[in-house]
């Protein structure tokens, strides 16, 4: 019998950038299923906000954090470590984009994207394994769970000039996939969900006009933007009792463009 | 609100095989999670029985037929027609294997495999469609759920060359028909299952500890897993995920 397959309530999550954007979708949907979610921000009064914002639907706690420098990494880190004994779902979501022609790029876009999009979420798992493994100790069947979120731009070949976003989202997936096998025996569960098209500030420039949005939309299988119940639907699933057996999965969710494509 | 996100209460779903196995367990949790689930098996009185047993859980009925012949495909969808207007949920399970050494692999082998494995389900989802379009809403998309293999996407010990052929065959397809029908508010995907206790993959006790060696997370697959990943695919929480690929295997493919 399977009571509660998607049940998540009272585990304790970190949804790094959490504040705004995909990562506050995720942070209130695992709130409304009872989590205890703290969430990071670069900029303090943000976080301060969401969080007292978010606190309305369960407990919710904002640490601000910039996810760049590795010590500061650390610093959350620790200062998780401080509050908790065990940590049962690690969402790494806070993200850094940089758009310029390609004749132009220059290469000052590459160290701060790569440092918050894979190292960032490289040491902070590093860091925070003890309390991960610590979950994962006391049910091989209900595995701490590790989320790294990807991007379709890191999978397809999309029409972006983010050069260094996309190698970094390519370079998260198969980050999740090392690590998954070699965190496995320790229940540990690590996958990529890699979203398409939601509607965030990156994609607010598709959005904008009504021809540019019809014209993207054609190119969607489902025809549609993903919601925040889409993309909370797979993270619930992911770190619920239903998703306990799998790790090192890349989970599109794009309404088919890459499936299908 | 998980709940409403995961449920499908009142939904009709079809599951081809369910009468043993991954099948059975599928069967099961839709059945228990308050879906009206029809079973396809090839034994008449098995599948009465099987039905009549998920039946203490909620709404399980039988459906005898043969999907491995094109008449068999057809009659299974008339029959379903004739009971109901609409159907939300085709879980494409029913499977047959065949291994043998390369030079001994028979006719008979690959026709089997392929045409249960790969032909039925096109033709079945085909036939099926009247009845997946009545039943989907862009809120609330009719889901098709094809149950493949890690063998289909990665090349295993065994040489079941048909087999794994027909699995990948299905994986593609998945994204094929995907592309098709999401105009249509159908979602199409495939889950990949590694090592799930089942007819197709009896493992001895004794090589039991052998096969977990292979497996990441130490353990075979059961219920809740593949219960888990057919309700996320089937609930208006995967309503935004098509032509997928799923691996459920415990990391066995990496």
């Amino acid at each position: 019998m399977s009571t509660g397959l998607f049940d998540i309530s009272g585990k304790v999550a970190l949804v790094t950038g959490g504040a705004s954007g995909m990562g506050r979708m995720i942070a209130e949907g695992l709130l409304q299923a009872g989590a205890k979610v703290y969430i990071t921000s670069r900029k303090p009064a943000d976080c301060e906000a969401a969080a007292a914002e978010m606190s309305r639907i369960g407990t919710c706690i904002g640490i601000a954090a910039d996810l760049d420098p590795p010590e500061a990494v650390v610093e959350l880190a620790n200062k998780i470590k401080a509050l908790e004994d065990k940590l049962d779902i690690l969402i790494n979501n806070a993200g850094r984009t940089w758009g310029a022609p390609l004749e132009s790029f220059p290469d000052k876009a590459w160290a701060p994207v790569m440092a918050v999009n894979v190292q960032g979420p490289f040491t902070l798992i590093r860091e925070l394994l003890p309390l991960l493994k610590n979950s994962g100790a006391d049910n091989s069947d209900n595995p701490a769970r590790v989320i790294n979120i990807g991007s379709l731009a890191g999978k397809a070949v999309e029409p972006l000039p983010a050069y260094s976003y996309v190698a970094s989202k390519a370079a998260i997936h198969h980050l999740s996939r090392v690590l998954a096998a070699e965190l496995a025996p320790d229940n540990i569960t690590v996958n990529a969900v890699v979203p398409g098209y939601f509607p965030t500030k990156m994609t607010a420039h598709i959005r904008k006009e009504e021809d540019t949005s019809q014209e993207f939309l054609a190119r969607v299988p489902l025809a549609r933007y993903g919601t925040a119940e889409d993309i909370v639907g797979l993270c619930i699933f992911l770190s619920s009792r239903a998703g306990a057996y799998i790790t090192g999965g890349e989970h599109i969710i794009d309404g088919g463009m890459f499936g299908c494509h | 609100m998980v709940s409403e996100l995961f449920s499908v209460r009142g939904r009709v779903a079809l599951v081809t095989g369910g009468t043993s196995g991954i099948g059975y367990m599928i069967a099961k949790g839709l059945v228990e999670h308050g879906a009206k689930t029809y079973i396809v098996g090839r034994n008449p009185d098995t599948c009465s029985a099987i039905a009549t047993e998920l039946s203490a859980f909620g709404q399980c009925l039988p459906l005898a037929g043969d999907l491995s012949s094109m008449p068999g495909v057809e009659a299974v969808a008339s029959a379903l027609g004739e009971r109901e207007s609409m159907l939300h949920i085709l879980v494409n399970n029913a499977g047959a294997m065949y291994d043998a050494p390369l030079g001994e692999f028979t006719e008979q082998g690959w026709d089997d495999v392929v045409d249960l494995n790969l032909k039925s389900v096109f033709f079945l989802t085909q036939s099926l469609l009247p009845l997946l379009r009545a039943g989907a809403t862009a809120d609330y998309p009719s889901a098709v759920v094809n149950i493949g293999s890690m063998g289909g996407t990665r090349v295993g010990p065994k040489e079941n060359y048909s087999y794994q052929a027909a699995k990948a065959g299905l994986h593609h397809l998945t994204g094929s028909l995907g592309k098709r029908l999401g105009g249509e508010n159908i979602t199409v995907n495939a889950i990949a299952p590694g090592f799930f206790p089942s007819r197709l993959t009896q493992i001895p006790d004794e090589q039991l500890p052998a096969i977990l060696q292979l497996v990441p997370r130490r353990r075979l697959g059961k219920e809740d897993d593949i219960v888990g990943s057919v309700i996320h695919l089937a609930s208006r929480a995967g309503s935004f995920i098509t032509g997928a690929v799923i691996p459920l295997d415990g990391g066995m493919t990496l």
